[in-house]
């Protein structure tokens, strides 16, 4: 005669929880695997650094999966990870002793890309995009990389469309102030202008 | 677009879109996350330190110091002893500094040492008259004059009675075990938590020796890997729990008054970002706040109960850039110091020194100091800076 395991109520219920974060892991485990490298890239270009922008990834997607049954319930993930990213970013000058804690192998920084279009009007805004005031320098990120609309953009960072308007304003104003006038695309628009 | 728009948005692909894809395994974020949420609930470990009696480190700052090779005092190792509180007897008076605002401790003025135990190893201790409890990574170690008990399993902090004759933990195994001086040993209360992270906060009573004589609390916080939500709770030494508040707007205890008022956050929201906090009298008003913010996480009362220390609302890495100080009663913000620029100070402890002095371990161009601050915010060096690297070297001994 096969003996028939029979299971105590208790352990019946400690099954279906294993099973449910188990299911819970392998989604949110699936999700990482999909959005890590498109998170990275937003975290480097907010960071400007590719150790912070690590640690920024790693920590939006820990703080995800802390709040993921609720975030994911309300279909926001990538809106959760992106004001994260944001937050974490801007409160991270406060901590000034921060020890990056790195479980994978340190990377070195990207070569820088050279186009050979680029006369250098690429490097030299990008030094200027990095020399912006952060919470400047996320306002053009999510509006010109992640090509938010200005309502999304402020939803993100937590303020009226207005202080985007002029966030937006202000940044570029300050870029094409900043700008070298023989790398300034609008002086160049004007060459261009000129030739025809 | 125009231009400037599109050089803009082609210069950030670039620059992005170079970067090859980050190799974040999920083990390495569920281990992030684990340690978010563990500094969470230490978050007030600028709460669990606070206020109480004043403890001497009588040997560290004597003339005889005794210097670590990095050139930083090395903390005392001999059981400190409970002075009077008197407050210190400052050399020079302390600075409100050019911005009374300002987390700036480059240049202050030298009062007197510090009164408080400096902990160089584990992550937390605690003393009684008869044992000094510590906590390590190895887990729980209670020694006393003749005996050492443990290690017990133990992946939390300490919290001391206001009498300090009492030290409690939470036991990885979802349970709380407590030291009361007089005992042979120390003792588990067994709770049905069941093995989830348990972490004590609070004692309260002076009797908290094993039976039905102890008249001691234990605010407890838990963590329900399930339902994935925190929750603090108060339990009996005979393990019986109730609720910290009827409708329980406290979902974690920082701190609790020799009076009753409980202090600690009332929501965390990752996306404002930040937390709010409030006090309560759970006794007279029930759930209804007393004062509540969301500018500071409030961490601890003074040891009598009338000024709160506050920090950072939004805690997810090392240390703080912001502290500050309300009245208790009214919810007045009496000192409000943060960290306004790269090379101003930040923080990773705090502890009430006295009634109506604090003291913060501050890193500011390299270097650490022990700072103590007034309720009103004027600061002094209580250990003047010396050249330290990014490693904490010491905490405060918990209350």
């Amino acid at each position: 005669m096969t003996a028939t395991a029979i299971a105590e109520p208790g352990a019946l219920m400690t099954d279906r929880s294993s099973d449910k974060r188990a299911a819970r892991d392998a989604e949110f485990s699936a999700y990482l695997q999909a959005r890590q490298a498109s998170v990275l890239r937003t975290a480097y270009l907010l960071s400007g650094d590719r150790h912070t922008a690590e640690d920024l990834t790693q920590t939006a997607f820990a703080k995800l999966y802390l709040s993921w049954d609720r975030v994911r319930d309300h279909g926001s993930m990538d809106g959760y990870l992106r004001r994260i990213l944001v937050n974490e970013n801007n409160s991270l000058w406060r901590r000034g002793w921060k020890k990056r804690e790195h479980t994978a192998e340190d990377l070195p920084e990207p070569p820088p890309q050279i186009d050979q279009y680029d006369d250098g009007r690429s490097a030299a805004l990008w030094d200027l995009v990095q020399s912006l005031p952060k919470k400047a320098r996320a306002v053009l990120v999510l509006r010109y990389y992640e090509e938010l609309s200005e309502a999304e953009t402020a939803e993100t960072l937590g303020v009226s469309v207005g202080t985007v308007k002029s966030q937006t304003s202000r940044a570029l104003a300050t870029l094409r102030e900043r700008t070298p006038a023989h790398l300034n695309p609008a002086d160049r628009s004007f060459e261009r202008e000129e030739d025809r | 677009m125009n231009d400037l728009d599109n050089e803009l948005s082609r210069t950030m692909r670039r620059h992005a879109e170079n970067l090859s894809a980050a190799p974040l395994a999920f083990d390495d974020v569920r281990g992030k996350a684990t340690s978010i949420r563990r500094r969470r609930q230490l978050a007030a470990g600028v709460g669990a330190l606070a206020a109480v009696a004043v403890i001497v480190p009588t040997a560290m700052f004597a003339a005889n110091t005794i210097k670590a090779d990095n050139g930083l005092p090395a903390a005392s190792q001999a059981p400190p002893t409970v002075s009077d509180s008197n407050s210190p007897a400052p050399t020079e008076g302390p600075t409100m500094g050019a911005d009374p605002g300002a987390l700036d401790v480059a240049d202050l003025p030298t009062g007197a040492e510090p009164r408080w135990t400096l902990v160089t190893e584990g992550f937390a201790q605690a003393s009684t008259e008869d044992a000094t409890i510590r906590a390590t990574s190895r887990g729980v170690v209670v020694e006393t004059a003749g005996e050492t008990f443990g290690p017990f399993p133990s992946s939390t902090g300490l919290a001391r009675n206001a009498v300090a004759n009492a030290v409690a933990w939470g036991t990885d195994d979802g349970n709380v075990m407590v030291w009361a001086d007089g005992s042979s040993e120390p003792y588990t209360i067994s709770t049905d938590f069941g093995e989830t992270g348990v972490r004590v906060v609070a004692v309260t009573g002076t009797n908290c020796q094993e039976g039905t004589a102890s008249d001691c609390s234990y605010y407890v916080t838990r963590y329900d890997m399930e339902a994935n939500q925190q929750e603090s709770v108060r339990m009996s030494g005979d393990g019986s729990v109730t609720a910290v508040d009827p409708d329980r707007a406290i979902i974690e205890v920082h701190d609790v008054s020799d009076s009753g008022l409980v202090l600690g956050l009332t929501s965390v929201d990752d996306t404002e970002p930040g937390s709010c906090s409030a006090v309560l009298d759970p006794a007279s008003s029930g759930s209804t706040p007393l004062w509540e913010t969301c500018k500071h996480t409030l961490d601890a009362f003074s040891p009598n109960g009338d000024y709160v220390l506050a920090s950072d609302p939004y805690h997810s890495g090392s240390g703080s850039g912001v502290i500050a100080i309300y009245d208790a009663h009214t919810g007045k913000l009496l000192a409000d110091r943060i960290k306004k620029a790269d090379d101003m100070a930040s923080y990773n402890s705090a502890v009430w020194e006295d009634e109506t002095h604090v003291l913060f371990s501050a890193y500011q161009d390299g270097k650490w100091s022990i700072v103590r601050m007034n309720v009103d915010g004027a600061m002094e060096y209580a250990l003047a800076p010396a050249k330290g690297g990014e490693d904490v070297p010491w905490h405060f001994e918990t209350r």
